[in-house]
């Protein structure tokens, strides 16, 4: 059967579909209320372990939220962040990935399924998976709930 | 007073039709990673109702130095047709129909070659071997069929398939299922192009 719109689609821009990249967004609990809301960290640096020496961000400012590249072949990719004036914390994503063909122009790329997050808790308190599902749109995937060095 | 007899009614004829869908292969000229072709068969049941029966196969295949993948899949479609034209001589069987099909398609899909390039982890190459994956759909649509010579027809059909159930790998999501599509949401549009022969039938 002929589609009746074949060249339709997202998929023209090849650069946008090839990394996806998970969203984890800031969020602090108000110390009176308890209630969370968003914040933004001070500065921050990040790390994927077993790419150290290149960082993600480099001691980025006033940032809500940072998008990682997640490892593909992997069953878990991790990062290390630092908070300014803090001990680091380590963060370990697990998840499971699949090849998907963009179009035959853009070729395949890896989307992923977070199954599960461990992480040290210096800076950061807990966290909640809001989205599963890592693939070309972002969106808040995980909240990470920080306690210190940050401003609303 | 005596009654005018009534006139005789020509008694109905059960007429076959065979079909093949020219669409698919001139798509190719346009899309020339796809191809199908498929058959159709058709009975008609009692006046202006049409049992129909289709059959398919489809390939898809990428083939550049980062991506080798191919998918090869055979389609079904069991339905009915209903002719929305009563019978009448002067139409010479001109049909303008409406169509219910209940579809399945069994594919397998390879990639000997994936190359992906990631800029922070570095690039990654991966292959799988043949898997095999299917769906089943529903279609409605609306068709129009006229006499060319003889026994010899043509026509066309616009369609709508509603994606019932799909299957697949975890591990690599199925680009293109024969017979529905591009494996993207689950509502698909498309069109079809016939040549038909009816043979007369008691």
């Amino acid at each position: 059967m002929g589609s009746i719109f074949p060249g339709c689609g997202a998929e023209a821009d090849c650069e946008q579909g090839m990394v996806n990249r998970v969203r984890l967004v800031f969020w602090k609990r108000h110390a009176v209320t308890g209630q969370l809301h968003q914040v933004q960290v001070d500065s921050i640096t990040v790390y994927g372990i077993n790419a150290l020496g290149n960082p993600l961000y480099d001691n980025r400012r006033r940032l809500r939220s940072i998008e990682l590249p997640l490892e593909p072949l992997a069953d878990s990719t991790g990062f290390v962040l630092q908070f300014p004036g803090t001990q680091s914390d380590t963060i370990w994503i697990k998840h499971w990935y699949q090849f998907h063909l963009l179009s035959p122009e853009c070729g395949f790329t890896v989307f992923f399924n977070i199954t599960g997050v461990n992480h040290t808790t210096r800076t950061i308190s807990h966290f909640f998976i809001i989205q599963p599902f890592v693939s070309n749109t972002l969106e808040e995937h995980i909240s990470l709930v920080i306690d210190p060095v940050t401003s609303n | 007073m005596a009654q005018a007899p009534d006139a005789v009614a020509e008694p109905f004829r059960r007429k076959l039709s065979l079909g093949i869908d020219v669409s698919g292969p001139l798509l190719h000229l346009l899309q020339p990673e796809k191809f199908s072709q498929s058959l159709s068969l058709d009975l008609e049941l009692q006046p202006n109702l049409m049992a129909a029966f289709e059959a398919g196969m489809a390939n898809f295949r990428v083939d550049n130095p980062s991506t080798h993948y191919t998918v090869s899949g055979q389609f079904f479609r069991f339905g009915a047709n209903y002719n929305l034209l009563q019978q009448n001589p002067k139409l010479r069987d001109d049909q303008i129909y409406a169509f219910l099909r209940y579809s399945f398609g069994i594919n397998t899909h390879q990639a000997p070659v994936i190359s992906v390039e990631n800029p922070y982890w570095g690039p990654i190459s991966h292959s799988f071997e043949k898997l095999q994956y299917g769906a089943h759909w529903a279609e409605v649509g609306l068709g129009l069929r006229t006499r060319l010579f003889h026994h010899f027809f043509v026509g066309w059909n616009i369609r709508v398939s509603f994606m019932l159930a799909r299957t697949g790998d975890l591990q690599v999501k199925p680009y293109y299922f024969s017979g529905f599509g591009r494996n993207t949401g689950n509502t698909k549009f498309g069109f079809q192009y016939f040549l038909y022969y009816r043979l007369p039938t008691k």
